[in-house]
């Protein structure tokens, strides 16, 4: 992490600068929640998940020793959080409705207003063949989609080379389109089947 | 080119990061295989939807704070068990106390020039500075009245410090001839009963 990348701020943080502890979360809380969504069981609520990375990171930020290590240690963070709810068998089922990680309806986000019922549809598919890949090609592929997430910074978090992103991102959306071309396929064939 | 040239070039392309060597190799694809270009807009559009998904998804980060009282009410209850461990409990809550106010002791000497008359006027501090001269004069109070035990402690969200409840703690005697106290019987009436002491007679403090 070089100096300009908010190193001051992590290790203020570190020391127990509760300004910098909140300011650190709300520069990173997207992309932790694109991991959480990467590795989280389908059925876990990232909201609930997310509270308790926040938790984690309020509790053992100060235990940090190197700044550069921030984001990887956040980012095992919430990989460790995703993983024990899979674990977990005693999880609540309360939220079966919200629990489809992309069939949020929050009227507000403005993409949603851009979107017609056809396009939303289409990204709640592309969510669902998403998950079916593996995780070390899901994970770079939905990073990247969050703004100013490059291969660089990918990279950095995930402490694979940028190389290796690169590839996996785009071996990750040839198997998208194939997996959704599978799919179109067997669509296809399951509607002319009930054709009389 | 192989497969995965051929997907890192588009890869690129939908990112912005192609450098012009990259197009003109794009270009030069584009001219073999034509179907390159529907390709790319496959990938262009999946890369947009699922963009679009991904980011209502996390949309609710935006909403998710950090919990930042945890993290003080943590710093205190290590501090605590800190000092606990070689001062005892009471002496911890005492030293933190201490050390969460900013070090603010009531000095015995001081507002001793005020005297202790019923017309003074001042702040509940120098009152109570006061009063403690008095009681350290008169052995009335007979333990350290630094000793602040802690309740709670919030962040203030107007002068950006904390707000700390406590407990001041001043222990006093008084002599009394027959010491009575209030109680309640097996039969839940009140009763009034003598009070002894605990320990034989000696130095009881």
């Amino acid at each position: 992490m070089d100096r300009d990348d908010g190193s001051w701020m992590v290790n203020a943080a570190i020391q127990g600068d509760a300004d910098a502890i909140r300011a650190l979360w709300q520069e990173h809380r997207r992309w932790v929640a694109t991991i959480l969504l990467a590795h989280k069981p389908r059925q876990e609520d990232l909201e609930d998940l997310l509270q308790d990375v926040a938790m984690a990171f309020v509790k053992k930020i100060s235990q940090l020793r190197d700044e550069e290590a921030f984001k990887p240690w956040l980012r095992t963070v919430a990989i460790n959080t995703a993983r024990a709810a899979g674990r977990s068998v005693t999880r609540r089922r309360h939220h079966d409705a919200k629990l489809r990680l992309h069939t949020d309806d929050r009227a507000d986000h403005p993409d949603r207003d851009r979107m017609s019922p056809d396009d939303r549809e289409e990204s709640r598919r592309l969510m669902d063949l998403a998950m079916q890949m593996p995780e070390g090609y899901r994970e770079p592929l939905l990073l990247r989609c969050i703004q100013g997430m490059s291969y660089k910074r990918i990279s950095e978090l995930t402490e694979l080379p940028e190389t290796t992103i690169e590839t996996r991102i785009a071996r990750g959306r040839r198997m998208l389109r194939e997996l959704a071309a599978t799919q179109e396929k067997e669509i296809k064939r399951t509607l002319s089947v009930r054709k009389p | 080119m192989t497969g995965v040239d051929r997907d890192i070039l588009i890869s690129r392309v939908i990112d912005g990061e192609a450098t012009p060597e990259d197009w003109t190799a794009f270009k030069a694809l584009a001219a073999r295989e034509p179907d390159i270009w529907r390709d790319l807009a496959e990938a262009q559009q999946d890369h947009a939807e699922i963009t679009a998904a991904i980011e209502s998804a996390i949309a609710i980060a935006d909403e998710i704070e950090a919990p930042i009282e945890v993290h003080f009410s943590d710093r205190l209850t290590e501090k605590l068990r800190m000092v606990g461990s070689w001062g005892g409990w009471a002496a911890a809550a005492a030293v933190i106390a201490i050390w969460a106010t900013g070090g603010v002791v009531f000095s015995p000497g001081a507002g001793q020039q005020a005297g202790i008359s019923g017309t003074f006027v001042g702040t509940p501090e120098e009152k109570l500075n006061e009063y403690l001269d008095e009681g350290y004069k008169t052995g009335r109070i007979v333990a350290p009245v630094y000793s602040r035990v802690i309740n709670n402690i919030i962040p203030d969200p107007n002068s950006g410090g904390y707000i700390i409840a406590y407990d001041l703690v001043i222990s006093e005697i008084a002599i009394v001839e027959n010491p009575m106290i209030e109680g309640v019987n097996e039969f839940g009436q009140a009763v009034t009963v003598p009070l002894r002491p605990t320990k034989p007679a000696g130095r009881p403090f």
